[in-house]
């Protein structure tokens, strides 16, 4: 990552008040909640990519069917990771 | 293709209300006023802060980007690698280029949609906005 120059000094933080040191906290939790999923995001692109997109390659865009099966491999893979956690459940009760 | 989604524009499914300042504010650069030389005020140490988390995100979003794309198309453009990169593999490479980032709004889409709906329904693996609920 490239070192950037922000500049900012100890003091400057010192200066924040309590609401802006709120704001920033909430600024952050939002940032990292957006990166969690743009994390998830591109995880489940190359999955489902490397599933939906077979053969040569000569178009620039999805074809129909590849659209689809995009669409479709990222909610089932949502969906599997909703039946794992209940298999899980029923395998704990079992106990 | 829309680049929107990968460069900042990013999954809209959060609440974005502190995102307002990720853009670029003139006022933040610290040339806001030459006749006073005294020290930022915390307001503008904050928007700088802002400023400078949501754009490293963004880096960080786009090179994630890049090295997928990397190796998702050469994994499928250079099956048999010779001493250069031929007119057919160049022409594979950059409509795999394009197409992978038409795949990735379809994830983004379909992605973001159903976290919304799960997390209105409380459904398992649903992110309240606000909470840092991991997903998986």
């Amino acid at each position: 990552m490239d070192d950037l120059d922000l500049n900012i000094t100890q003091q400057d933080l010192t200066r924040l008040t309590p609401g802006e040191q709120q704001q920033l906290q909430n600024f952050v939790q939002v940032q990292v909640q957006r990166a969690q999923i743009q994390k998830n995001i591109h995880d489940i692109t190359e999955m489902c990519f490397k599933k939906c997109v077979t053969g040569t390659i000569s178009s620039g865009k999805l074809a129909g069917k590849e659209d689809s099966c995009m669409a479709n491999c990222v909610d089932r893979f949502l969906d599997t990771n909703t039946v794992i956690l209940k298999h899980l459940e029923t395998l704990r009760a079992r106990q | 293709m829309s680049f929107g989604g990968f460069f900042g524009g990013g999954s809209s499914s959060s609440s974005d209300k502190n995102n307002n300042t990720s853009s670029s504010s003139s006022t933040s650069s610290g040339f806001s006023n030459p006749l006073s030389p005294s020290s930022p005020s915390g307001s503008e140490t904050l928007q700088k802060l802002q400023a400078a988390v949501a754009e490293q995100a963004n880096v960080v979003n786009a090179r994630t980007l890049i090295s997928k794309v990397n190796e998702v198309c050469f994994a499928n453009c250079i099956t048999n690698p010779g001493t250069s990169i031929s007119a057919g593999e160049n022409k594979c490479l950059n409509a795999c280029m394009e197409k992978y980032f038409d795949a990735w709004n379809v994830t983004s889409r379909v992605f973001t949609t159903r976290v919304q709906r799960e997390s209105a329904t409380g459904s398992i693996g649903g992110v309240s906005p606000g909470g840092g609920k991991e997903l998986f």
